[in-house]
């Protein structure tokens, strides 16, 4: 490999690390506090990125997409918290049935509404064509450098909601013991609504702003829910440092696999995974359950 | 009936603030519960019981963690069956419960900082700097995380937490469990304090000492029901009943 080529991979697995980060992160909360593995977060993410496609299109504002993208995942993840999931809270194996389900039915509406086409972003100027890196001296696209910023900005500010405010102080608490949490007072349900919604939103606004360094097509879905689950188990459920490790990790050992040995990359992801269950099942920065 | 007040020496707690009445609770398939009734009042309650009696089924199922509970227990007159977990605590009953269940990876200032915000218009107000001067042991280990504490610093982060919901009744599953006799002393000493300030206490205990020590009204439970009430001087006197009861042997069945 040369000195382009590494730092062209090294970039584009921290790129993809971002997104990662962004659709993974939402994910890993929700599963932390509520125990829910929703398996629907891809398609959430899909749909995100569908709608915000649309709106961007119609309106010609890619901002708007994104925040429209953002808010309706944010209802969708609500009500299929509400209406679905709530009734059979605490019930891990419907729940996780009732997500498949639901992920299901929504590729195929998405696809009857979407088409099997490649949808393709055209991001506001300021983040989009091409930038010559100082000191590497290497060119690479404007969005990618972008996203990897909005990624880091959303982390920082999820650590500083985590740890500063009263709200972050009680989902932490939530993720280490709900029921205690309620019995001081604080109404888990409603957390739980919240945190639902946002992580839903999340995952749409992510498929705005990763479609638009990649693309969104029919699949992605699948895609980016396999992406989570991998980041969750190595990183630790509910835990925001071990989401961006994890992410750091599956992004780049992805992208430099793909670099030195494309037959066997699709596999490397899964081997860490088993390495990273087979010593610490927790994951990285888990606690044992 | 009154409400405590500010830094209150003693205050009226009404004879039936908590009126449990033929309570029944199941997990899954097992009948827990199988009708307790009790009263507390301002005079602390101790319920003495071998292990697997449903003592902490009975704190659970107070504080609605129970999910299938059958029959009554009325708080100050309103019925909790029913109600959800943060009702309950805000309707005045704090839960100290057994295992301590303090927030790992939460500081000690944070545990205080996640209870303090709820005020629920009381006015006898407990802030979390009336926690640091209760137990001034807290204070010094504000900024560790709570899973680092000893269990006995656990424990006093466990009862701040719960004196944060101004309760009017404390349940506490256990309090001693798993602690040293000295740090028991300085516990029992504050249980005492804020009992006579007005606090109304259910206390489960498997030691007889702890339980003795904190209430003069103890009750005795077996496979889900109340089996008798009597009082720490009288159950002091009686060893065939402690043995009955609460020794570990001759076990015998009451079902």
């Amino acid at each position: 490999m040369t000195w382009t080529q590494f730092v062209t991979v090294t970039l584009n697995g921290l790129t993809l690390a971002a997104l990662y980060f962004l659709v993974a992160v939402g994910f890993t909360l929700i599963f932390g506090l509520m125990r829910v593995v929703n398996l629907a977060h891809g398609s959430l993410y899909l749909f995100g990125g569908y709608v915000g496609w649309t709106v961007a299109e119609r309106s010609g504002n890619w901002i708007l997409g994104a925040v429209t993208a953002a808010v309706v995942a944010a209802v969708a993840g609500l009500a299929l918290q509400q209406a679905l999931l709530r009734p059979i809270q605490g019930q891990d194996l419907r729940e996780a049935l009732v997500t498949i389900g639901v992920s299901i039915v929504a590729a195929d509406l998405m696809l009857a509404q979407w088409g099997g086409f490649t949808y393709g972003f055209s991001p506001p100027r300021a983040i989009s064509g091409g930038a010559r890196l100082p000191v590497l001296d290497i060119g690479y696209p404007r969005y990618r450098l972008f996203l990897l910023a909005f990624a880091l900005v959303v982390g920082l500010v999820l650590w500083l909601l985590l740890t500063r405010t009263r709200l972050g102080i009680t989902i932490r608490a939530a993720i280490d013991d709900r029921d205690m949490v309620s019995a001081v007072g604080v109404n888990v349900q409603r957390l739980f609504a919240l945190m639902f919604a946002f992580g839903a939103g999340l995952a749409g606004l992510a498929g705005v702003v990763g479609g638009s360094a990649f693309s969104i097509a029919s699949g992605e879905d699948a895609r980016y829910l396999l992406a989570s689950l991998i980041v969750v188990i190595i990183g630790g459920m509910g835990s925001l440092p071990g989401t961006a490790v994890a992410s750091l990790l599956v992004a780049l050992v992805e992208q430099y696999s793909l670099a030195l040995f494309p037959t066997y990359a699709a596999i490397v992801s899964f081997l860490l995974m088993v390495v990273v269950l087979a010593v610490r099942p927790q994951g990285l920065f888990g606690r044992p359950a | 009936m009154a409400t405590p007040v500010e830094n209150g020496e003693s205050v009226a707690v009404p004879d039936h603030l908590l009126e449990i009445q033929d309570l029944h609770a199941y997990y899954g398939q097992s009948h827990i519960l199988q009708g307790v009734s009790l009263t507390v009042g301002r005079e602390p309650l101790a319920l003495l019981g071998r292990n697997g009696m449903g003592k902490t089924t009975l704190c659970q199922a107070l504080v609605g963690l129970v999910p299938a509970v059958r029959g009554s227990a009325r708080f100050d007159g309103r019925e909790l069956v029913g109600r959800r977990p943060h009702e309950i605590a805000s309707a005045g009953i704090g839960y100290v419960p057994q295992g301590r269940r303090i927030f790992p990876s939460l500081t000690v200032e944070e545990h205080l900082r996640l209870v303090a915000r709820r005020e629920s218009g009381r006015q006898n107000g407990w802030t979390p700097e009336r926690v640091y001067e209760l137990f001034s042991r807290l204070a010094e280990r504000r900024r560790h995380r709570a899973g680092a504490l000893s269990g006995g610093e656990q424990q006093m982060l466990a009862i701040g937490r719960a004196l944060l919901t101004n309760p009017r009744l404390l349940i506490m599953d256990e309090p001693s469990e798993g602690l040293a006799p000295v740090v028991v002393e300085h516990l029992i000493e504050v249980l005492r304090q804020l009992s006579t300030q007005g606090l109304a206490m259910l206390v489960v205990e498997q030691r007889l000492a702890v339980a003795t020590a904190l209430a003069e009204r103890i009750a005795i439970m077996v496979t889900g029901r109340i089996v008798l009430e009597t009082t720490a001087s009288a159950l002091l006197a009686d060893p065939a009943i402690q043995q009955q009861y609460l020794g570990v042997s001759p076990r015998r069945e009451v079902a």
